[in-house]
């Protein structure tokens, strides 16, 4: 006779139990977004990391709706006043000096004096950790004469001082009380319009702040929801639990979620003009060392097509290093699309079809193409636009061969020149044109486009242009420069998109992905 | 009463149990640091890039490879983690540089939630449709059971996600997208990690309880009079436990890994989507310390699986048990529950 056993036996009739009553929660109906709010719910796509403006990992977005800098980035590129009201620069340009704003306050009640402001640079002037940050390095000291000036010295006249005065990290002021005794940061607090709530894995939480100095925003609260996904995003905006995505740095819209979003009445699909370039690159050791294939390649590929199969009207085909509303641009390059052109430089090289692949003293003319496994978050897919090139390529007897590498190994395998022709994008506002021209143009760069000494001269000539007119003629020259070798090929200029939902009102596309502007927004 | 040198058997028997898991888990760091190293994807250069928002200059890559400890030799580094990690100071994360046991602590909870209820789902579902299968007759139900067990365990996960996203959320607006705020938003996560390990887990169930239902001791408690629900519940479950309980070990390791793509799609603040972002960076500390959390979760797992199996069949302690051959009859009970 078996032994009962009980305790199994209650057991697996508890589990079926607890079980029973624990899956059959359902969920109440997801509610759709109130008629009317104060509330604007964004999506983020990933956690906004410590929210400290002289760290490395807080969200650009967060930071700026918290932290203001002494100089805005305007409409075009060019400073513009925030915290300073003005400045001078010294004749030799190696002092400048900045008058700041009057009765403004961080959050906490402490005054933004030239105090405050010299204690926030000292936080990160000279220190080995912001070598990336060139005005790190160039600022040699930081003085305080009035409670209301504050005095850089420079080492060297540095014309990009003011631009890279607007960007995110770390040149924003953090209230000097809002960190512990070891000066290790401990709370949010900044002059911003917003201020820190909450913040969290899943997300943080922000409101109005009361006592803004400049136009105070409509809305009381902002909401940051963390979702990873770019098409849970999308999915989340189009069932109403949030309300706003988009921009690099956000919620990025990838062009195939942009798509179905442009299809749909209740949302609203918005593109800012583009600030970064898409370009294919050269190995100049290897089969495109050879001038020839260069501008095959420029001449065989459609970029204009390409725009349009990829993004379906929501990108450009590019025309120059930089678009156009990048300062200091120039002009559009002198290429364009030329399928028999490319065949004629490709013969008269003396590469001769065999088959559908060219061959010149007996070896075929194969190219490398090294593009990421995997696209970035919410990006294009590099794997989509390898595949046009190499197909627009084989028609005029080039064969590609496309390698994906694992994401995080594809920056070191392109920095070790481990392809014939693969992707580079500028960096984006606020840094361009000045530090994309450096990674992009001279040698010391990690992985640069195209590198001569031709080139590295021309990058100095257009970094240490004393006055506008040279320096927007030194850099033309280094773009026709570039474009006189066959260097790259403009592809695209990367879309800046944005989604809001129908009743979110008075949205605009910010001037660069970093900005989150907010003040005439409202909901409903 | 045990006698002591029972005690001291267990004792011995702990402590080899112990020294065995040890042994794994440094097997496994070891594995896991080493793996890192292969992988290409320079984690000094990630961060410089990082830092920057930018890729970074070769002079700012070597500065924080020093600054973070990077240029010292792979084996230097291996037992200085480990020493570390002996203490239970597990480093800084490369990415966040803030310390990661803390890290993983706050995500622990998240992840842990997210198995325990996908676990509950798998048992509940696993164990019922099992049963139903055992009992039933060859027919259209016990056939669509099984079709759908075999569905639920060959359908990818991400796939399952989009799918009840449009179904549940979009479609029928039942429960939010995705995020981790209440009740409703657990129900797609544990949905898409439980169904596929119930599916599993009920055929597991379904031939062994079959099984047992066929062994003597069932005809003998059919013909003492108990009803077909007592006999499964009394008789053939218990002695069906043994199997059904190391698969369930093994299904818990399975859920955890699961949990990398789920908390990824659904948006929730776990280890898995930590471990993801992990892998991305190159972010040795955090993968050593989460590869160890989740080996650590796989092997006790397992192991309770072990302890428990031991507990209920004495059999499975002793060497040499002597086993009944299962007959090949068809148990006559499926007459009496159809």
């Amino acid at each position: 006779m078996p032994r009962p056993r009980p305790l199994v036996a209650a057991l697996v009739v508890s589990m079926t139990f607890a079980g029973a009553c624990s899956s059959g929660t359902g969920g109440t109906a997801a509610s759709g977004g109130p008629a009317a709010s104060t509330t604007l719910r964004i999506g983020l796509s990933a956690e906004s990391g410590a929210l400290d403006p002289h760290g490395f990992t807080g969200n650009f977005l967060l930071l700026d709706a918290i932290y203001e800098p002494l100089v805005g980035y305007g409409e075009d590129g060019r400073p513009e006043p925030a915290l300073a009201e003005s400045w001078t620069v010294a004749e030799d340009g190696k002092k400048v000096t900045f008058d700041l704003r009057d009765g403004v306050r961080f959050t906490d009640g402490s005054p933004v004096d030239a105090a405050a402001v010299k204690w926030n640079f000292e936080r990160w002037v000279g220190d080995k950790r912001y070598s990336f940050f060139r005005a790190s390095k160039v600022i040699s000291s930081v003085e305080a004469p009035d409670p209301d000036t504050v005095l850089l010295n420079l080492s060297e006249p540095y014309a990009p001082l003011l631009q890279e005065m607007s960007i995110v990290r770390p040149v924003r002021l953090l209230s000097p009380k809002s960190v512990a005794a070891d000066g290790a940061f401990k709370d949010a607090v900044g002059t911003g319009a917003w201020k820190l709530v909450s913040s969290a894995a899943t997300g943080a939480v922000l409101e109005r702040n009361e006592t803004y100095w400049g136009a105070k925003p409509r809305l009381e609260r902002l909401e940051f929801k963390v979702i990873p996904d770019s098409q849970a995003r999308v999915d989340a905006l189009t069932n109403g639990e949030i309300d706003l995505v988009g921009g690099a740095y956000l919620a990025p819209i990838g062009p195939v979620e942009a798509r179905s979003l442009g299809e749909r009445g209740d949302v609203e699909l918005l593109t800012g003009s583009p600030d970064v370039s898409i370009l294919l690159g050269f190995n100049p050791k290897g089969p495109a060392g050879d001038k020839a294939v260069r501008q095959a390649v420029v001449k065989a590929i459609d970029t204009a097509s390409l725009a349009q199969a990829l993004f379906r009207g929501h990108a450009e085909p590019a025309r120059r290093v930089f678009p156009p509303d990048v300062p200091d641009s120039g002009t559009d390059l002198r290429q364009s699309f030329d399928q028999a052109g490319a065949r004629a430089v490709l013969d008269a090289a003396g590469y001769a079809l065999d088959g559908k692949t060219r061959v010149k003293d007996g070896k075929p003319l194969s190219l490398r193409l090294l593009i990421p496994a995997t696209p970035a978050e919410g990006q294009l897919d590099p794997r989509t636009m390898a595949a046009a090139i190499a197909a627009a390529l084989a028609e005029v007897g080039i064969a590609v061969e496309i390698t994906p590498v694992d994401a995080a190994a594809y920056y070191d395998e392109r920095a070790e020149g481990a392809y014939d022709i693969t992707f580079f994008e500028t960096l984006g506002a606020p840094y361009d044109p000045s530090s994309s021209i450096v990674s992009l143009f001279t040698s010391g760069a990690r992985a640069p486009l195209w590198a001569t000494p031709a080139t590295e001269d021309l990058v100095d000539k257009a970094l240490f242009a004393r006055d506008p007119t040279s320096r927007a003629a030194a850099y033309q020259e280094l773009y026709d420069a570039v474009a006189g070798d066959a260097g790259f090929v403009p592809l695209l200029y990367r879309p800046r998109l944005w989604a809001v939902r129908g009743d979110v009102k008075g949205f605009t596309v910010p001037p660069t992905d970093v900005d989150l502007e907010l003040t005439g927004v409202t909901v409903g | 009463m045990r006698a002591p040198g029972r005690l001291r058997s267990v004792g011995r028997h702990v402590t080899r149990w112990a020294a065995d898991t040890v042994g794994v888990l440094i097997a496994l760091s070891a594995g896991t640091f080493a793996l890192v190293l292969l992988a290409r994807g320079d984690p000094a250069a990630i961060l410089a890039a990082t830092r920057a928002g930018r890729s970074a200059t070769p002079e700012q890559i070597e500065a924080v490879r020093t600054e973070l400890g990077l240029d010292a030799p792979a084996a230097v580094r291996y037992l200085r983690w480990l020493a570390g990690a002996s203490t239970g100071d597990f480093g800084l994360s490369l990415r966040t540089n803030t310390p990661v046991g803390p890290e993983i602590a706050d995500r622990l909870g998240v992840t842990l939630g997210l198995v325990a209820g996908s676990a509950v789902v798998a048992l509940v579902a696993g164990v019922a449709v099992g049963v139903a299968g055992a009992v039933l007759g060859r027919g259209l139900l016990r056939g669509v059971l099984r079709g759908g067990a075999l569905l639920a365990t060959s359908v990818p996960a991400f796939w399952l996600s989009y799918l009840l996203v449009l179904a549940l959320a979009l479609r029928l607006n039942l429960v939010p997208t995705s995020g981790m705020a209440g009740p409703a938003t657990w129900v797609m996560p544990v949905a898409v990690l439980g169904l596929p390990a119930a599916g599993a887990l009920s055929r597991v169930v379904a031939v062994t309880l079959r099984e047992a239902l066929d062994r003597p001791y069932v005809l003998a408690a059919r013909a003492r009079g108990s009803g077909p629900v007592s006999i499964v519940l009394r008789d053939g479950l218990p002695n069906a436990a043994g199997p059904i309980l190391s698969v369930a070990g093994v299904m818990v390791g399975g859920l955890l890994v699961g949990t990398v793509v789920v908390e990824q799609i659904f948006g929730w603040p776990g280890l898995g989507a930590y471990f993801v972002h992990a892998a991305a960076a190159r972010d040795v500390p955090a993968l050593q310390a989460g590869t160890l959390i989740l080996g650590g979760g796989f092997i006790l797992a397992n192991r309770l699986a072990d302890v428990l199996q031991a507990l209920i069949d004495p059999r499975s302690r002793r060497d040499a048990g002597r086993r009944d051959r299962p007959s090949r009859r068809t148990p006559r009970i499926r007459e009496r529950a159809a």
